[in-house]
């Protein structure tokens, strides 16, 4: 490269070098096709319709310098309002399994056992009607219900489900209740008064009156064993009488069953008189010696 | 704004470029009033300084067009966004040197140069007669492995300060108003000439005298 220059007449730098860039300019025949392209681009920007999204982000780009307050502002109401529709919801199913009512009423049966399992043993299990449902759930006050639900036996549970009532009952004859019962008449209760169609919809299955559930009575482990015992017997003595004739199983046998056998044995073979060592007779009994 | 900027701007404009942001303001308040034809006057007042400054980034004369229409179509869709805080030319140039980013960025594995022809002029004339005294074929080889090496070396600069020697070197902006488009300090504009001249001196070497 260096051989292609002689003695420049002049200091060269790199700000002249650069200004070379300067000259590089297009032909002016470049510009007027460079215009007819301009013209085609700018009316198919101006047909072509623009995304969602584009004109969200031009909005958006609107505003600014208020952008980061308008984000933040966005973020907090968004937050807040899922805070607020969560608690809501958790505070209703809350309300109708396991929340506060339910709680105060185990709390109230466990403090009195005895005044709660009275009614449960020796309710005369009377259908009583179930509680009126009122309008809307928002009208129910956690209040009332509190008031309501130490008063629930297995009555009002028949009354609501009238299969699961007499479940309750064949145990209330027997002993009282368990917590976990009482805890589930309660919630049954509870949801009978805040949901009356799901509860109703529980009480009558379909199909269910086909399948009715039979009461079932505890049976005692005295009475249960003997007929065990008397069933397992004959089974018993089957499993040793197939054993005994596949030669599998063989019993001791008696002495005498054992001499008879014996005799025979050798009385069978040839020349057993041979074989007599020695030969008695005393009364009526021989005794032979091989 | 903030003030020191406004106070700075203020300084470091020249009388010229006010006056000349004062007309333009003038034109775009037309057009975003409705006045379509009225860009057209920007379009060419603009039109080969933009192409130079995007040519001169990117070294490529079809992507020079094609980026250079770009810049004009999106100046006009959001013409009604420019409020005139900073003088149009300056709002312009920025969003040439955004979509000449963007786009080296997408192709910065596919680099194909294509030049302009060096338009000879009192200047440039007494440059090259300065470099060789040939005449003919011969001067015209030798113009064509100059122009090469000059695109080769600044190929070889990093975006940012190839944009501040173009912009400053080439386009002839003051440091504030590449400041000002490229969104930085002025003090990062002239480190950055600083070490891009440096690099530029060792490439060329063999040219200078």
């Amino acid at each position: 490269m260096s051989d292609h220059r002689f003695n420049p007449p002049s200091r060269v730098t790199l700000e002249d070098l650069l200004c070379l860039k300067r000259a590089e300019r297009p032909p002016p025949e470049f510009w007027s096709e460079f215009e007819r392209e301009l013209r085609q681009k700018q009316l198919a920007a101006l047909v072509e319709r623009r995304s969602w999204w584009r004109e969200l982000a031009a909005a958006y780009g609107r505003f600014g310098r208020l952008r980061f307050p308008l984000g933040a502002t966005a973020v907090l109401a968004l937050s807040f309002l899922s805070i607020r529709y969560y608690s809501q919801l958790s505070g209703e199913s809350q309300l109708i399994a396991g929340g506060s009512p339910v709680n105060q009423a185990v709390a109230l049966a466990a403090a009195k056992p005895h005044d709660n399992a009275k009614p449960l043993a020796t309710a005369p299990l009377a259908r009583e009607p179930a509680p009126e449902a009122p309008t809307s759930v928002s009208s129910v006050h956690s209040t009332a219900l509190a008031a309501e639900v130490p008063q629930t036996t297995s009555g009002q549970v028949s009354a609501v489900i009238p299969w699961l009532g007499d479940v309750l009952d064949n145990r209330a004859g027997a002993s009282e209740l368990t917590p976990s019962a009482r805890t589930i008449a309660v919630n049954l209760a509870t949801a009978a008064v805040i949901e009356p169609e799901l509860v109703d919809a529980l009480a009558h299955p379909r199909g269910f009156e086909e399948r009715a559930m039979p009461a079932v009575r505890p049976r005692h482990t005295a009475e249960v064993l003997p007929t065990a015992a008397a069933v397992t017997e004959p089974r018993r003595a089957r499993l040793l009488a197939s054993l005994g004739s596949a030669g599998v199983y063989a019993p001791e046998l008696s002495a005498p069953e054992h001499a008879k056998r014996s005799v025979n044995r050798y009385l069978a073979q040839d020349g057993w008189d041979r074989s007599i060592s020695r030969l008695e007779a005393e009364g009526d009994h021989l005794s032979i010696k091989f | 704004m903030d003030l020191t900027k406004v106070i700075s701007k203020t300084l470091a404009t020249t009388p010229e470029r006010q006056q000349e942001a004062d007309a333009d303001w003038e034109v775009v308040k037309k057009v975003q009033a409705g006045d379509v034809a009225a860009f057209d006057k920007l379009i060419l007042k603009y039109r080969e300084r933009v192409y130079s400054i995007i040519y001169n980034l990117c070294a490529n004369r079809e992507d020079a067009a094609d980026l250079t229409q770009c810049t004009f179509i999106k100046a006009f869709q959001s013409i009604n966004r420019f409020q005139g805080q900073a003088s149009f030319f300056t709002w312009l140039y920025r969003i040439a040197v955004n979509a000449t980013l963007t786009h080296l960025r997408k192709n910065k594995l596919r680099t194909f140069f294509s030049f302009e022809r060096i338009t000879e002029e009192d200047k440039s004339s007494e440059i090259i007669e300065a470099l060789t005294d040939r005449t003919g074929a011969d001067r015209e080889t030798f113009v064509k492995e100059l122009q090469e090496k000059l695109n080769e070396a600044l190929q070889k600069l990093s975006i940012n300060h190839r944009m501040v020697v173009t912009l400053f070197e080439i386009d002839g902006l003051s440091h504030n108003e590449i400041a000002e488009i490229m969104n930085c300090s002025v003090g990062t504009v002239r480190s950055r000439l600083h070490y891009a001249k440096q690099l530029l001196q060792a490439e060329l070497q063999s040219y200078l005298r």
